[in-house]
């Protein structure tokens, strides 16, 4: 039982993805208040944009924390919503600020249906990221 | 490349068939020949033969192929004459029947099976395949059935009377077979004639079925009841069909459509001709003849009885009619008559007993499959169907026009068929008729799926007709005819009926043959040629009948039929058929002199249908369409897409009174007049689904409803829950509440709701123009305004840089505002700013009481401000003087400016401080890529590295523009650019400030004031437009859409702010908008949605006004009416906006595959819709979606879709934003010009506006084949008119016109006519004036000579023709051909 900089990453792993469900389910609202006319899509973009990276510095974050402390499993676990994310902001929208979401596209019922898509799936992996990072955790600190 | 499928929309991707796959080239393999050209007219016969027969058809083919069977033919007729006559033949169709019955037995088995309905069903589904046959059907039958029983009566009455014992003996056989025809009561009979049999058939189902399945649409329509009604014939049918309750007979109809569908059989069709052989053989019995009546269909059961033939030669006639095939060729016969083509075809057809077998054939052909006792059941059947068709459209249409044309046409075609073929069976010419009919059926419906086939079609039609004719004609058909091709419909139906029902019945069994031939004949026959008879034969024959008998009567009877029917059967049917028929025909003709009588007519018809012009025969292809909704055409024979007057409008097919008032197709449309009901019909379709609307059109120049009804009233009544403006399509409760139609909430009716402002009166709330009008404007109470209403407030932006002085346009600007500046839409609060900039900003102060105007020069563009902010945006009124000062000496300001830089951002964010306190317009002219201060951009276009696959920077490069935009949409500003750069100025990028802000863009390329007088004129007619056109401020639009709907994307330049509502802070009347909508939940418990446009908005009087359109649409679970409903235009127009965001989000490579995708879904969706047998060799393709391939061909060639390099990337981008925001009729217009003929215009007919006569001359395709070194075309393509003038025009054309003494002294360049003081002269000028006149926007003209360097600018829109590197239109056919069977 010792305090190695695995359980370390894995604790960090496991505040931080708390943080990124909380991100989650906020976008989750924000689009289904968009589908149900509550807000403007220029409001709710500026809101959201500002979320991105963010939330994408984050989980890449704790994935380099892996990468170090050499926690492969979870790296490779990590590893296909990274590459998700980078491609996703690499085909964003011309924008001259940090974000993804135009508001002049944001409501088209393709877009929409695809923000929410990914709003669930990704709040969907992060539930199991957090328990599978605390399940870890306990793992490294037992075993070692 | 992403899928293509994937481009267009949900709709389209799910269902693509994976089979085909893209393939991306567009450069599709060519195959081959052009011979596409040559082909086209007559490849019908020749194609046709090939490809659609099977072999078996083969025989058939040789008829008709026109010339050969054509003398057979005419022999044949003659004989059927002969038959005729002797009618006593027809009797022997009895005894025919009677041997019919057992052939039908078998055939009937088969195609019966289905019980009468079903028969319809089924045949139509076998044969046809087309499931609109079947659809039809069903509503057919609801409608038949009294009609059917009717007609039952009738034809039982007969036949029952004579043969009635062999009927019914063959009846018990036929049932089944009738019964898969649909006539239950004709499959009896049918079961004799079959082709005896059918004539037994036809009547009691013949009439519905038979003569519905050829005629399918009338069919169908018929059973509506109304026509039923004059069905009456119906009662011989009651009786007879009891047995035939069948009556589905009505079915029969739906038959009909098996006929055609037989085609397939064409191995049957031998049968068929073995059935008219056989028939004889069968006959023997008797009535070889009957036979042949029976194989003429419906004939049959009327022929046998009387056994002869000869009244039901009558009935033939009419059946022949009737059937479409059969009766197309009567109809032709009498077409020849053509002029009178209603009354002379009636003639004909009574002539045209052959008609009959025509319908037989078809029949048979059907049956074939089935064999030989199909033949005598599809004779039966099919003739019946046509047959019934025809004489109900007659009688039917009497009760309602078109539709219940179609429908009673099918229904009463049948019985009428029945007879002739019965009687030409009689004719001796049993033998040459069997020939007859089975050429005609066969052809018929094996050249269907070809399409082409009309010749084929025709020919026999015409022989059977013609004999037919001469029979009937004896009785009436003259008479009938008129009324059934007109009047018929209406009167017609109900005189029939009861005369038919009366003559028939009565006389029926006794005196069958010939009383009721006589009688029958004037009704059925009539009844038949008008409505079926004509248009049938030539199309339907081949394509057309089948299509028509499954798709057709189904659609007809219910939504079209209405509409479109009355003109169709008699326009499009006996000219639109004849035309196609007459090619093939003119060698019938020959044969069928012998009929004389008939040949007369038919001679008559054929000219001057099928030789006469091409344009005729598309008019009447167009008419058709009406009726026709639900034919299919091959396209691969089938050339003449376009009608010479323009495509036909598709009207949503309501069975009530929905139609009257539903929204202006112009202003709002649907792409599909039946909504699938759930989204898995829709996917099945492979159809998109959107809205196509015109919210802001000038209703004032529109003169036909120009009424637009304005209220004002305190209290705008509108559903509690959604919000819907009360509308037409509400159901009222009772007199207190109403039911919303969007979200079936039931709602309280204010008092003020009842009382009428005209008579001052409480009462009905039906009264109040917010109910009786689709389109309708309130005046808003304040509840609507968030602040007082706007003033009206332009700003002027102008570039001032070097480039922009040199092309001279700031002169023109001035001169045109002065002129109009007193015409700019406002009131007294009319405010007004200029602002100049280059690599400076030059505000100009107005402010009232200065002496003159006062230059400010912010040469700061980093954080603009506004220098004396009071005096910049000033009182239009007030300041007049300044302004006229200002205007008159900008020119002469800059005149020797040499700065180059153009500081548009630092401008456009200038002026938006200006007008951001009240919104406004903000117009921009522009003349070079903005390259400084804020927003400046870089030039991206890279010359000619580009594969001709894919184009880059169609997307913007910043997103400067697109915030700036959203900023103004904010402030309720609207930026409005005027592009007038010679070189690239990144029009992607730039026009985002105009798309998201609500605005409109012109553009101008290389316009210079001396250089491109085209393009001075256009700017000069298109700023004046600009200016004094009507504009709404802070404006937004709602599309409401009934529960289960949802708009899934939007087209159009505007920002969306929620999901259904658009903010426009400008909104002008030359706006167009696209959404596409998407099916959520199922329909099932609606029999209609409706859409609600409502644009609220401030007019320039400061006025808040709300105009609303509802548009409202029956509902569908029938693939058949989906495909009878689209709208091709809508279609097209959607798919151009689809392809446009795919090709900005993905790659232009991309959105043509999806375009490609597009046309091959669809073609392959219908595929699946048609019988196996038509579709060999050929490419079926629903009549309501004919023009798709040539359209997606022709944006492939578009400048906004060519994947050829040439196209400047700003020309490109311009295009693709056109394609966006073009009201349809000028984006159907951008991709496929208008080209008349203009050297022989004053042969044309002309129209009167407003004191002058306007020629109209005919619509040509846009193929070289139809540009002669003798003629002058003028080319309409939006923008631009095109004089070409070939080099062999006559010298006194060019003296007359040009003022020039022959060709070669035509100088180039020449942009105007010389007004010359003679007629031809006159004519040509008025009517390019009436062009230019009926658009919006401006256009220049050009004369250009065949040996021009220019000439490609003419020669470019040519899109049927092969270029270098695009196919020609019969190549991208192969190539659509050759991937829907990978």
């Amino acid at each position: 039982m010792a305090f190695t900089f695995a359980a370390f990453c894995y604790i960090a792993a496991l505040i931080f993805t708390a943080v990124l469900i909380f991100f989650v389910i906020f976008h989750i609202i924000a689009f289904d208040e968009l589908k149900t006319d509550y807000k403007n899509p220029i409001d709710q973009c500026n809101s959201l944009n500002p979320l991105v990276l963010p939330e994408y510095a984050i989980q890449i974050l704790y994935t380099v924390l892996f990468v170090f402390a050499w926690q492969l499993g979870s790296v490779l676990f990590n590893l296909p919503l990274l590459v998700y994310h980078v491609r996703r902001y690499m085909n964003r929208p011309v924008m001259s600020s940090p974000g993804l979401y135009d508001p002049t596209t944001i409501m088209n019922a393709d877009e929409l249906n695809r923000a929410q898509r990914e709003g669930w799936v990704k709040l969907a992996f992060y539930l199991i990221s957090f328990f599978y990072y605390l399940y870890s955790m306990i793992y490294v600190l037992v075993s070692n | 490349m992403a899928d293509p499928r994937l481009a267009f929309g949900t709709n389209f991707q799910p269902n693509r068939p994976p089979g085909p796959q893209p393939v991306p080239n567009p450069g599709f393999p060519t195959n081959q020949q052009h011979a596409a050209p040559g082909m086209p007219p007559k490849m019908g016969m020749p194609q046709g033969p090939p490809g659609q027969f099977s072999g078996g058809p083969q025989p058939p083919l040789p008829p008709m192929t026109g010339a050969p069977s054509g003398p057979p033919f005419s022999g044949m007729p003659p004989p059927l004459h002969g038959n005729m006559p002797p009618q006593g033949g027809p009797r022997p169709p009895v005894n025919g029947f009677s041997s019919p019955p057992s052939m039908q037995p078998p055939g009937s088995g088969v195609t019966r099976t289905p019980g009468p309905p079903s028969g319809m069903m089924g045949s139509a589904a076998s044969s046809a395949g087309p499931g609109n046959v079947n659809v039809s059907s069903p509503q057919i039958r609801g409608p038949f059935n009294p009609q059917v029983s009717q007609t039952g009566q009738m034809l039982n009455g007969p036949t029952s009377q004579t043969t009635v014992n062999g009927y019914q003996s063959v009846q018990g056989g036929l049932p089944p077979s009738s019964q898969g025809q649909q006539y239950t009561g004709p499959p009896i009979q049918p079961g004799g004639p079959p082709m005896g049999g059918p004539a037994p058939n036809f009547r009691p189902p013949g009439p519905p079925t038979h003569g519905g399945p050829p005629l399918q649409g009338p069919p169908s329509v018929r059973p509506p009841g109304p026509s039923l009604p004059p069905v009456s014939a119906g009662q011989g049918h009651p009786s007879m069909r009891p047995s035939g309750p069948g009556q589905p007979p009505p079915i029969v109809s739906a038959g009909q459509g098996p006929p055609t569908i037989r085609p397939p059989g064409p191995g049957q069709p031998p049968p068929v001709v073995s059935a008219g052989q056989g028939p004889p053989t069968m006959r023997p019995p008797g009535p070889g003849q009957p036979p042949p009546n029976v194989s003429a269909g419906q004939g049959p059961p009327t022929m046998r009885p009387p056994g002869l033939g000869q009244p039901p030669p009558t009935v033939l006639g009419s059946q022949g009619m009737g059937a479409p095939p059969g009766s197309g060729p009567p109809l032709r016969p009498p077409g020849p008559p053509g002029p009178p083509l209603p009354q002379g075809q009636h003639t004909s057809r009574p002539n045209e007993l052959p008609v009959p077998y025509h319908g037989h054939g078809q029949y048979s052909h059907q049956v074939g499959p089935t064999m030989n006792l199909t033949p005598g059941l599809t004779p039966g059947s099919g003739n019946h169907g046509i047959e019934p068709a025809s004489q109900k459209s007659s009688r039917a249409p009497s009760p309602i026009a078109n539709q219940i044309y179609d429908d009673m046409e099918g229904q009463f075609a049948p019985s009428p068929q029945g007879m002739t073929p019965v009687s030409s069976p009689p004719g001796s010419a049993a033998p040459p008729s069997q020939d007859m009919s089975r050429t005609t059926g066969i052809t018929g419906r094996r050249q269907y799926p070809q399409m082409p086939s009309n010749s084929m079609p025709a020919p026999q039609g015409q022989q059977g007709y013609q004999g037919p004719p001469q029979g009937y004609q004896p009785t009436g058909a003259p008479a009938y005819q008129p009324s059934s091709t007109q009047g018929y419909q209406p009167t017609g139906a109900p005189a029939y009926q009861p005369s038919s029902t009366q003559g028939y019945q009565p006389t029926g069994a006794p005196a069958y043959q010939p009383s009721s031939t006589q009688g029958y004949q004037p009704t059925g026959a009539p009844a038949y040629q008008p409505g079926t008879a004509p248009g049938y034969q030539p199309t339907s024959t081949q394509g057309y009948q089948p299509s028509s008998t499954t798709g057709y009567q189904p659609s007809s009877t219910q939504g079209y039929q209405p509409g479109g029917a009355p003109q169709y059967q008699a326009p499009s049917l006996s000219q639109g058929y004849q035309g196609p028929p007459q090619p093939g025909y003119s060698q019938m003709p020959g044969g069928q002199p012998a009929p004389g009588p008939m040949s007369g007519p038919a001679g008559g018809y054929q000219p001057g249908g099928g030789s006469s012009n091409p344009n005729d025969i598309l008019s009447n292809f167009s008419n058709m369409g009406v009726d026709d909704s639900q034919r299919f055409l091959n396209l691969m024979q089938e050339r003449r897409l376009i009608p010479t007057d323009g495509l036909e409008t598709v009207k949503p097919g309501f069975q009530h009174d929905f139609k009257k008032v539903n929204c202006n197709p112009d202003i709002f449309r649907c792409t599909l007049n039946a909504i699938p009901q759930t989204s898995s019909l829709l996917n099945k379709a492979r159809l998109p689904l959107g809205i196509i609307i015109h919210p802001f059109k000038d209703l004032s120049e529109d003169e036909e409803d120009g009424q637009l009804p304005v209220i004002q009233s305190s209290v705008i009544v509108r559903c509690r829950s959604c919000r819907t403006y009360i509308n037409p399509f509400v159901h009222f409760v009772d007199q207190r509440r109403w039911k919303c139609n969007l979200c079936y909430r039931v709602n309280d009716l204010p008092d003020e709701f009842s009382f009428d402002p005209v008579s001052k009166t409480y009462g009905d709330p039906q009264r109040r123009p917010e109910v009786k009008s689709a389109t309708i404007e309130f005046i808003a109470p304040s509840e609507y305004m968030l602040r007082p209403p706007q003033p009206a407030v332009y700003v002027f932006l102008l570039d001032v840089s070097f480039n922009a002085i040199e092309t001279g346009y700031l002169q023109l600007f001035c001169q045109v505002l002065l002129d109009e500046l007193d015409k700019v839409p406002g009131d007294t609060r009319t405010q007004i700013a200029f602002l100049a900039y280059d690599r400076f900003l030059y505000f100009f102060g107005l402010a009232e009481g200065q002496s003159q105007p006062q230059m400010m020069v912010v040469p700061d563009l980093e954080d603009i401000f506004l220098p004396c902010p009071d005096n910049l945006l000033v009182n239009l009124s007030e300041s007049k003087d300044l302004v006229i000062d200002l205007l008159n000496q900008l020119p002469t300001l800059f005149q020797d400016n040499r700065e180059t830089g153009s500081a548009l951002g630092a401008a456009l964010q200038a002026s938006f401080k200006l007008a951001s306190g009240s919104g406004g317009r903000v117009t921009v002219m522009q003349t070079v890529l903005p390259t400084v201060g804020p927003g400046a951009l870089q030039a991206r276009e890279m010359p000619s590295n580009v594969s001709a696959k894919n184009v880059p920077h169609l997307g913007p490069a910043t997103d400067f523009y697109k915030k700036l935009a959203l900023d103004c949409s904010a402030q309720q500003i609207s930026v409005d650019l005027f592009l007038l750069n010679g070189q690239y100025a990144d029009l992607a990028t730039l026009t985002c400030v105009s798309k998201y802000s609500a605005g409109c863009v012109y553009y101008y390329p290389s316009f210079h004031t001396l250089k491109t007088p085209g393009l001075v004129d256009r700017f000069d007619a298109d700023f004046r437009r600009y200016l004094t056109r009507k504009i709404g401020f802070e404006a937004v639009m709602r599309i409401r859409c009934t529960r289960g709907l949802s708009i899934h994307t939007f087209h159009g330049n505007f920002f969306v702010r929620s999901t259904d509502l658009l903010s426009l802070p400008n909104i002008n009347p030359d706006a167009g908008f696209g959404m596409q909508m998407s099916i959520e939940d199922n329909l099932t418990d609606t029999s209609s949605v409706c859409f609600q446009a409502a644009l609220l908005y401030t007019s320039s009087k400061g006025e808040r006004r709300i105009r609303v359109h509802t548009l409202c649409l029956p509902v569908t679970n029938q693939l058949s009416d989906v495909y009878a409903g689209a709208d091709q235009q809508g279609i097209i127009c959607l798919l151009a906006k689809m392809a446009v965001d795919r090709s900005v989000s993905s790659s232009m490579g991309d959105a043509r595959d999806a375009l490609i995708n597009a046309a091959l879904d669809c073609l392959l969706s219908y595929r699946q819709q048609v019988p196996a047998s038509q579709r060999m060799g050929a490419l079926p393709l629903p009549f309501t979606l004919r023009i798709l391939p040539l359209y997606i061909l022709a944006m492939l060639k578009s400048s906004a879709f060519r994947s050829a390099t040439n196209v400047k990337l700003d020309d490109r981008v311009f295009s693709l934003l056109q394609c966006k925001t073009l009201p349809l009729m000028y984006l159907m217009q951008s991709f496929y010009p208008h080209l008349y003929p203009v050297h022989s215009i004053e042969e044309r007919t002309t129209m009167t506006r407003g004191g002058l006569v306007i020629p109209k001359p005919p619509l040509l395709q846009l193929s070289s084949a139809n540009i002669d070194r003798h003629g002058a075309y003028l080319m309409d393509v939006g923008n631009d008119l095109y004089l070409m003038v070939g080099g062999a025009i006559s010298d006194q054309f060019c003296q007359d016109i040009l003022d020039k003494p022959n060709f070669m002294s035509i100088p180039e360049g020449m942009n105007d006519l010389p007004e010359t003081e003679n007629p031809s002269s006159e004519r040509l000028r008025n009517f390019i004036n009436y062009l230019m006149d009926s658009r919006p926007y401006g256009a220049s003209f050009l004369v250009l000579r065949e040996d021009s360097k220019n000439r490609q600018l003419f020669f470019q829109h040519m899109v049927e023709d092969k270029t270098e590197s695009s196919m020609s239109y019969y190549e991208f056919l192969q190539y659509l051909q050759q991937r829907t069977k990978s």
